[in-house]
């Protein structure tokens, strides 16, 4: 996959062997043929002047032997036509089917495909997820043969012959004939933030911020600390296929033309799972300070939105690294909207905290009026208050009866104070002893002894 | 070092290459310039070091004969270096030659048309060297004087035809629509020229005409069949193939050609077909197919005006007589997001923001590395039969299949919200579980994907953003309803506190009663423990003189009694003691 060790492909030789080879067997040995018919022409019209050619010892010259070479040349141009009328046919149709820049270029890129490339160049470069260099020339829109050469932040996806054809990482590689880049996909972490719409479980508008960290899905296999320096990111190459082939085309006139895999784990997973998940609960539980003993609501929904997140986005080579939520306030995308909601909300929240806050002065009044109780004053008006209701019971039976009656005045005096009991207040927090004393009390004036089962009665 | 110089940190990669292309017209030309400088320098050092220093030579002890047999193998080397020499140099032509036709501009094309003409005078000169001069035979000349054409001027134009098709028979074996009975007629016309050529006794330069001829022709074919195996991206072209290939080319040369297209990556349909090689699509000439080239992510549907020729693709298309590109079908999953208007069941609007993925149905394929992306070609055609004319606005337009699709889906969601209650499709009040929108979804979806299927178009996916009332007024009484709920809350919250407040006093209170009752309990137990009789005057005793102990014991007890209070408290005393 990685063609680091392509270097020895790319000595000087190497560089030119290949298409120098082709080259020779074809058009060479097709000019050595030629060359040779005319020489032996020219050799066959000399005839008899054959001498001519074999020099005299004693004037050796190069000039005769050039004079042959160029009267036999002379005789093969309309072979050498032919050579020259074939690459310059396919350069027409290649210059007009590709729509080259000239002629040349399209000489260029024939010769490419049919004798393999001439030193390194034409080259593509991606990195950082796109194609940076060659995007616009032959062996990008068209194909190779030409180097690919792919940053450790890229892996991309070729195609040829109308079929995708490999998945190439960090390193120089050679495209085949007709082979170009198809797909590129960024292998760095991705961050998006990005603020979600949704719809409380009471319909009320909120909107909230996703804080999303992701990548392509890396290798199963654990890796060395050599492997991870040399390799920063690593990947799956199942993963890059699936995050190419799973890039959304959208409406021709739409703002963003296509969905990549980044996008759409996103904009088509996080976006309506975070929907779905604050649509499940109330705007006053999602704006609400937390209870004591529960989660903050925000670090629930987080937790279940990354959750949801890690489960589902392998569908698109992704894996996460990190799930963030950010505040969620009450908002719509009306501006107008938002400002009224946003006041009602918070003056109802304020409202809210008021009575809270005005509830708990009740009870530290309360608590402060007991503590008065219990420092006598309070206390002395309880006593007073009980003297009072005594006495009247007492004198009420004394005027009623007109006599003293120890019993009955007894009897009154205990009633009274059992029905002082029987406020609902005094009654929860009368302690049993009380209860049992004023029993026995009641049954002592009575001349009852008092058994312990009545007592606990 | 070019502009393009760089080396990756972290891989180490370099990135440095030779800042211009290496052309191979320009490689071979100083290959070849080099190469015969060095053979000829090669050459030049024996031939000129031999026959001077040959006394230097025989002074150290060669002997004249050695010397003589070198000199005399020099002499015979001269004409394979003559061969090699001649081979470099036709390889220069070759370069020369297409360097200056490849150039567009007007002196180059000038100069291109000269050096073609230098060239053919060179050769036909080199030519006529072969010419003997010899009469026509006597039978030949008299049939030529019948036709009034004067023997001389006979064998001149036979040699003037034979030179002129060796460069014109091949190419018109070729060309289209020449290649046919012209060709063939010419052909036969150029063969009996070249007999009457033999018939004259110039066998020297009738068999140079003759070879050229051959060699130019087969050159010429061969290298145009060979050459087309490269022009298009088509792994191994078989037989058929090639020979498709060659008649497009061969059409394209006089511009016979049915129209080559490409088909791009553009977002409009009408952008996508590039016409890049213009044709007729009905010509009468054209032996070979017109083209259409697409990438793994594109099919065409071709059709000839009449009849519909199915779904080709990705790849190589080759086209018939009349075939054009109905429509491209973008194999990737089409995105499409919309927004409904829809009625609740209790008629409020509400708008939907909804959006489905379609492709063309796979039948359940993948994509898979090696392979364009998958679809099937059934599905498509009945994708594009679905397709229908819309008339909205004044001119009516073609709905495309993705189109169609959102058509559709809009009107499932609009039947699927017109089942629902306002209220329920947020369901305030439903005790956990999924959100009524995510059912909603799900419904649409499913309901959705049956609608696409039998019109050839696989649902990938479908969702629904949040279900919003048309009218934003909405909100705000959702959000005072919630208010109102708080209010009621904050109320019950006030009230607690009252009732906590209530309680604290009442339980102060409570404390004091039973601090009472207690202290009557252990009085009452103290005068039993005594052995004091316990009848309902003593009792009465005790509980009066408790309450006025509990007088007597705190002054300030009785400064909060009334006056009455503590007058009756003494009136009772004094009755009970009477």
């Amino acid at each position: 996959m990685t063609d680091m060790s392509g270097e020895k492909s790319h000595r000087s030789s190497g560089k030119y062997a290949g298409n120098i080879k082709r080259t020779m067997r074809t058009i060479g040995a097709t000019l050595f043929a030629a060359t040779l018919l005319g020489l032996a022409a020219e050799l066959w019209l000399r005839g008899a002047e054959a001498p001519a050619v074999q020099q005299p010892t004693e004037t050796l010259s190069i000039w005769p032997s050039v004079s042959l070479a160029f009267a036999a040349t002379r005789i093969a141009i309309p072979v050498i036509g032919a050579l020259v009328v074939v690459p310059l046919l396919a350069s027409r149709l290649i210059h007009k089917l590709h729509a080259t820049g000239d002629l040349e270029e399209a000489h260029n890129a024939i010769n490419r495909i049919a004798f393999g490339k001439l030193g390194r160049r034409p080259y593509v470069m991606a990195r950082e997820g796109r194609i940076t260099h060659g995007e616009d020339s032959f062996a990008g829109r068209v194909g190779g043969p030409a180097t690919l050469i792919v940053f450790n932040d890229t892996a991309v996806v070729t195609e040829q012959y109308g079929r995708t054809k490999r998945i190439l990482g960090a390193g120089r590689h050679e495209l085949e004939r007709y082979e170009k880049v198809w797909e590129t996909i960024d292998l760095r972490p991705q961050h998006w933030v990005y603020a979600v719409y949704a719809l409380t479980k009471e319909g009320i508008p909120v909107c909230c911020e996703a804080d999303l960290t992701f990548q392509i899905e890396d290798r199963p296999a654990a890796r060395s600390q050599d492997q991870q320096e040399s390799e920063p990111y690593p990947y799956s190459e199942d993963a890059v296929f699936l995050a190419a082939t799973n890039k959304w085309i959208r409406e021709p006139d739409h703002p963003e033309p296509v969905r990549t895999w980044a996008g759409r784990v996103v904009i088509s997973y996080a976006d309506g799972m975070l929907r779905d998940i604050l649509a499940g609960y109330r705007l006053d539980w999602l704006i609400a300070p937390p209870q004591p003993g529960q989660q903050p609501p925000r670090e629930e929904i987080r937790q279940r939105l990354e959750e949801e997140l890690r489960r589902s986005i392998g569908r698109l080579g992704a894996r996460m690294l990190s799930v963030r939520i950010g505040k969620i306030e009450v908002k719509t995308q009306d501006e107008e909207t938002t400002r009224q909601l946003v006041e009602l909300t918070s003056k109802q929240w304020i409202e809210t905290w008021h009575a809270d806050l005005e509830a708990r002065a009740l009870v530290s009044r309360a608590e402060g009026e007991a503590e008065l109780l219990r420092m006598d004053t309070a206390r002395l008006q309880a006593q007073a208050e009980m003297v009072v209701t005594l006495t009247e019971a007492l004198q009420t039976t004394i005027a009623k009866q007109g006599q003293v009656q120890p019993y009955i005045m007894a009897l009154r005096f205990l009633e009274a104070l059992r029905w002082m009991t029987y406020n609902t207040y005094a009654h929860e927090f009368m302690p049993p002893e009380a209860m049992r004393t004023l029993k026995r009390l009641q049954a002592t004036l009575e001349g009852k002894p008092l058994l312990p089962e009545e007592e606990v009665a | 070092m070019s502009s393009d110089d760089t080396r990756d940190p972290q891989n180490g990669i370099s990135t440095t290459f030779d800042s211009r292309l290496i052309t191979p017209i320009r490689f071979y030309v100083q290959t070849i310039v080099f190469a015969l400088g060095m053979a000829a320098v090669a050459y030049l050092y024996p031939i000129v070091l031999l026959p001077n220093f040959r006394y230097m030579l025989e002074f150290w002890g060669v002997r004249p004969e050695t010397i003589a047999s070198l000199i005399s193998l020099l002499a015979k080397l001269s004409t394979p270096f003559a061969l090699l020499f001649g081979w470099g140099l036709g390889g220069l032509y070759v370069c020369g030659w297409l360097a200056v036709w490849l150039k567009r501009a007007t002196p180059w094309r000038v100069g291109a048309i000269v050096l073609t003409a230098v060239l053919a005078i060179l050769w036909l000169v080199s030519i006529l060297r072969f010419v003997e001069g010899k009469a026509l035979p006597e039978v030949l000349a008299y049939s030529f004087q019948a036709f009034g054409i004067p023997p001389k001027v006979a064998s001149t134009l036979i040699l003037l035809g034979l030179t002129v098709g060796v460069p014109v028979l091949p190419l018109l074996w070729v060309i289209r629509p020449l290649e046919g009975f012209l060709a063939r007629f010419l052909s036969i016309l150029w063969l009996l020229m070249w007999l009457f050529f033999v018939a004259m006794g110039e066998f020297r330069a009738a068999l140079v005409l003759l070879v050229s001829t051959i060699a130019t022709g087969a050159v010429l074919l061969v290298g145009l069949r060979l050459t087309s195996d490269y022009l298009l991206p088509i792994p191994r072209p078989d037989r058929e193939t090639r020979r498709k290939v060659l008649d497009l080319l061969r059409d394209h040369i006089m511009g016979v050609n049915y129209p080559a297209y490409i088909v791009t990556d553009e977002p409009y349909e009408e952008d996508k077909v590039e016409e890049r090689i213009p044709g007729d699509k009905l010509s009468r000439l054209a032996i070979g197919p017109g083209l259409i080239l697409s990438d793994c992510d594109h099919a065409v549907a071709v059709f000839d005006g009449f009849k519909f020729k199915g779904v080709h693709g990705p790849g190589v298309i080759f086209t018939k007589y009349g075939d054009r590109i109905l429509q491209t079908i973008d194999l990737r999953p089409q995105f499409r997001g919309f927004m409904v208007e829809a009625l609740t069941k209790d008629g409020i609007k509400v708008k939907v923001p909804a959006a489905i993925a379609i492709q063309v149905d796979p039948h359940d394929k993948t994509p898979k590395l090696g392979e364009p992306l998958p679809y099937s070609k059934s599905a498509a055609f009945k994708a594009l039969h679905a397709q229908r004319v819309e008339h909205q606005g004044d001119e009516p337009q073609k709905s495309e299949w993705a189109s169609l699709a959102r058509e559709i889906a809009e009107r499932v969601l609009q039947d699927i919200i017109s089942t629902y209650r306002f209220d329920d499709l947020y369901g305030p009040y439903q005790p956990g579980g999924d959100p009524p929108r995510k059912a909603i979804s799900a419904k649409f979806s499913a309901q959705t994907a049956a609608e696409l299927e039998p019109l050839g178009i696989h649902l990938i996916g479908g969702g629904l953003n949040n279900i919003q009332p048309a009218d934003s007024a909405v909100y705000l009484k959702r959000a005072s309803s919630w208010q109102a709920d708080w209010m009621r809350k904050t109320m019950l919250k006030q009230a607690e506190g009252q009732a906590e407040w209530l309680r604290t006093v009442e339980r102060a209170r409570a404390d004091a009663q039973v601090d009472l009752i207690l202290r009557l309990g252990r009085q009452l137990e103290e005068l039993s423990a005594k052995g004091g009789e316990l009848n309902p005057e003593a009792t009465l005793r005790l509980l009066v003189s408790v309450l006025e102990g509990l007088v007597s014991q705190q002054p300030s007890l009785g400064q909060l009694l009334p006056e009455e209070t503590m007058r009756a408290l003494v009136d009772i005393r004094s009755v009970i003691h009477d």
